[in-house]
């Protein structure tokens, strides 16, 4: 090969390089983004994220009420939390994903939501969130509109949680009448289940939110006493309670 | 075949291996295998660990897969392909790394094992793309 045609193909090649670095480089910025978003394209306001990642988080998972899973799971996993709790966000991303996919999915455990409201009690925000998501969760859409809602969910030293706010998460959440929503959420009905899941959260001595009671579903429920969020920490008390139920 | 052709095709296998392995562990529902205390349960259980719902795990399966199509695909067109479907794995393996450390606050070893292969992929194919003669455009 004369040096005259090797250098043609070398610099052919360079170019060829920069231009499959520049697609990669691009398709890698798009992953990015859909990452960081969990895929949340489309949002009407432009600011909510996630809706993708927690539609098909839920997709196929029957739900009713604040129950998600098999109604007639052997187990029953309860979560006390609030929506405004950063810590309880944290085990939304971490732990609660595997914990959905390994035994809501399959059947063998359902998961109970029971909505505190106490962090920032002096703005009544967490109060406004936990309203709205009880009215989902009238329409059956809890979990997917909880979900949403820490992954938007900002510092706990904001208040945030305006109708706007509220409206652009609901809105995201297919199925979900967010209108209705809206008429339901300060009935007396939804402020009777605010007090009795408060009442709840008191009677079993918990402290703060994030808490955990796993158990025989019907049967009596015992603490989990967690010292990380990871899903692993949560297997253990799981698995001893689906042994127990004989499941 | 030339040598850099198998290293790439070893490196590639190595990493369907390991893609193929977490994927399996995260619809069976069972927990990696981890040498370190939960990172690799904490980083897999992690919002990070799907990309608009899909596992990334499985998000590299199909990746590894098409670096090995790719290197039966004769002329630039697989020499390039190659190189992309390395450089993307290699950028997404760097920030996926970025988020184990700074978000995540947990390493996965299998997750770092894939994206070390990712780089070696990357700069083989790299290297491969200037370096290999084009036998049909040069003859």
């Amino acid at each position: 090969m004369s040096r005259r045609v090797e250098e043609t193909r070398a610099n052919r090649r360079l170019k060829l390089l920069g231009a499959v670095v520049a697609a990669a480089a691009a398709v890698v910025v798009i992953a990015i983004v859909a990452s960081t978003t969990g895929g949340g394209g489309g949002s009407k306001s432009g600011k909510i994220t996630g809706a993708s990642e927690v539609n098909a988080r839920f997709a196929g998972i029957p739900q009713s009420g604040l129950t998600l899973g098999n109604p007639n799971a052997p187990v029953t996993f309860v979560e006390f939390a609030d929506l405004k709790c950063p810590v309880c966000r944290e085990y939304t991303l971490s732990g609660f994903p595997t914990l959905v996919d390994r035994y809501v999915r399959t059947g063998k455990v359902k998961m109970v939501l029971e909505l505190q409201h106490f962090v920032g009690d002096q703005n009544s925000d967490s109060e406004h969130a936990a309203r709205m998501a009880l009215a989902a969760a009238r329409q059956n859409k809890l979990w997917q509109f909880a979900d949403l809602f820490y992954i938007n969910q900002k510092s706990e030293q904001d208040t945030y949680v305006n109708d706007v706010f509220l409206r652009n998460i609901a809105s995201q959440v297919p199925g979900l009448d967010v209108t209705k929503a809206f008429g339901a959420r300060n009935s007396p009905a939804i402020t009777g289940e605010l007090q009795q899941a408060s009442a709840q959260f008191n009677t079993a001595g918990f402290q703060g939110t994030p808490s955990f009671a796993v158990g025989k579903s019907g049967g009596t429920l015992t603490p989990i006493d967690w010292n990380s969020l990871d899903a692993s920490e949560f297997s253990g008390p799981i698995d001893k309670a689906l042994g127990s139920s004989g499941a | 075949m030339r040598r850099l052709d198998v290293a790439i095709g070893v490196i590639a296998l190595a990493g369907l291996g390991i893609a193929a392995y977490l994927t399996y562990i995260h619809y069976a529902g069972i927990q990696p295998l981890c040498l370190a205390s939960g990172g690799c349960e904490k980083v897999q259980s992690s919002h990070w660990s799907k990309l608009a719902g899909v596992p990334v795990a499985t998000i590299g399966l199909v990746g590894y897969v098409a670096v090995l199509a790719l290197l039966f695909v004769p002329g630039e067109t697989g020499l390039a392909g190659t190189a992309l479907v390395a450089l993307v794995g290699f950028g997404f393996s760097a920030y996926l790394t970025f988020v184990e450390l700074f978000r995540i606050h947990a390493v996965c070893q299998w997750c770092v094992a894939s994206a070390v292969l990712m780089t070696l992929l990357a700069v083989l194919s790299v290297v491969r793309l200037l370096t290999t003669e084009d036998t049909r455009a040069y003859a």
